[in-house]
């Protein structure tokens, strides 16, 4: 699923490095580093604790994009 | 969306496609049973056979052992390098890492499994090829030493690679050396890392049920023109069982 992510970006706001990050929000530095790179789509859990520890809307760091194929 | 005429067809497609492959499957067995019977007819050099066995076991014994542990060793030493000068800022490389770690284990373990094949084997060819006794028995003997030693390095450097896995991502649980390694292992993972597993799991799970039906026809063949017994083809299907009532279980608890 084409999910556009912006985690790189507000991680780098809140001036914490990956392993950080997954603390925070309870996940492994590799998973942070996977959705990241836009290999792994977060639960919906997941996507809701990563925004609350950024203090945004889900929407503002995962975005997802319509596949052509889907029409 | 495709209308229903259309599907119809192509539904009989599949069924035909499906007819011929039976057919040209039933065509291959009666002429793989019919050879199979010829085999058996002819007559072979069975102890030229084991002899040329005997020391093609015994040279792949010894090069997967010394090969794989130079390999493994040179390869896990070179990561856990890489970390101890991680300068801490590129977090890419700690991912480059973790997927080149990922060689020397697979590497360790094929090694591991080759080595529990062979030495049996090696040991029961020695039995049976004509030899001076003395060679037999330093075969043997140097036999049970590269055993031990591929043990010895497979689980030291399993060992290894977990431990600095578990320094580069402290979440993690669990050590080789437990029973439970395993379990342990999976319930420190997360959600990626779990479907990461689960989908090595089914990938796994594939290979294994062609490979079963693979070795059926082989042990079948064999068992008609070697001779060679009914237990191959009872280990094959156990294993089959195995397999699908492992899988059957769990996708029924899962429902």
């Amino acid at each position: 699923m084409p999910l556009l992510n912006k985690l790189k970006e507000f991680r780098g706001v809140l001036g914490v490095n990956q392993q950080e990050m997954g603390k925070l929000v309870g996940t492994s530095r590799q998973t942070i580093s996977q959705i990241e790179r836009g290999d792994y789509s977060p639960s919906v859990s997941l996507a809701l604790k990563i925004a609350k520890v950024c203090n945004v809307h889900v929407e503002d760091i995962f975005e997802y994009v319509e596949d052509e194929n889907d029409e | 969306m495709m209308s229903n005429s259309k599907k119809e067809r192509s539904e009989k497609q599949i069924v035909v496609r499906f007819i011929i492959l039976l057919v040209i499957c039933a065509i291959i067995g009666y002429l793989m049973g019919v050879g199979s019977i010829t085999l058996s007819k002819q007559k072979f050099d069975f102890q030229a056979i084991n002899n040329a066995m005997f020391w093609a076991s015994t040279a792949l014994y010894t090069v997967v052992n010394i090969v794989g542990f130079i390999l493994v060793a040179a390869m896990s030493i070179n990561q856990e390098r890489r970390y101890r000068n991680w300068n801490g800022e590129d977090e890419d490389i700690l991912d480059d890492i973790e997927k080149k770690l990922n060689i020397p284990m697979s590497i360790g373990s094929v090694a591991q499994i080759i080595n529990m094949m062979l030495f049996p084997v090696i040991l029961w060819l020695s039995d049976r090829a004509k030899y001076n006794n003395y060679l037999i028995a330093g075969v043997a003997f140097v036999t049970v030493i590269l055993f031990v030693f591929g043990l010895v390095w497979v689980t030291f450097f399993q060992n290894y690679q977990v431990k600095l896995i578990k320094e580069m991502n402290p979440e993690k649980k669990g050590s080789v050396l437990e029973m439970d390694f395993q379990k342990k292992w999976v319930e420190s993972c997360d959600e990626a890392q779990k479907l990461s597993v689960y989908k090595c799991g089914f990938a796994a799970y594939k290979a294994a049920n062609l490979t079963c039906l693979t070795l059926w026809v082989v042990s079948v063949i064999t068992m008609f023109a070697f001779d060679t017994g009914i237990f191959p083809i009872i280990c094959v299907c156990v294993i089959h069982l195995a397999l699908i009532g492992a899988y059957s279980i769990t996708a029924i608890k899962l429902e």
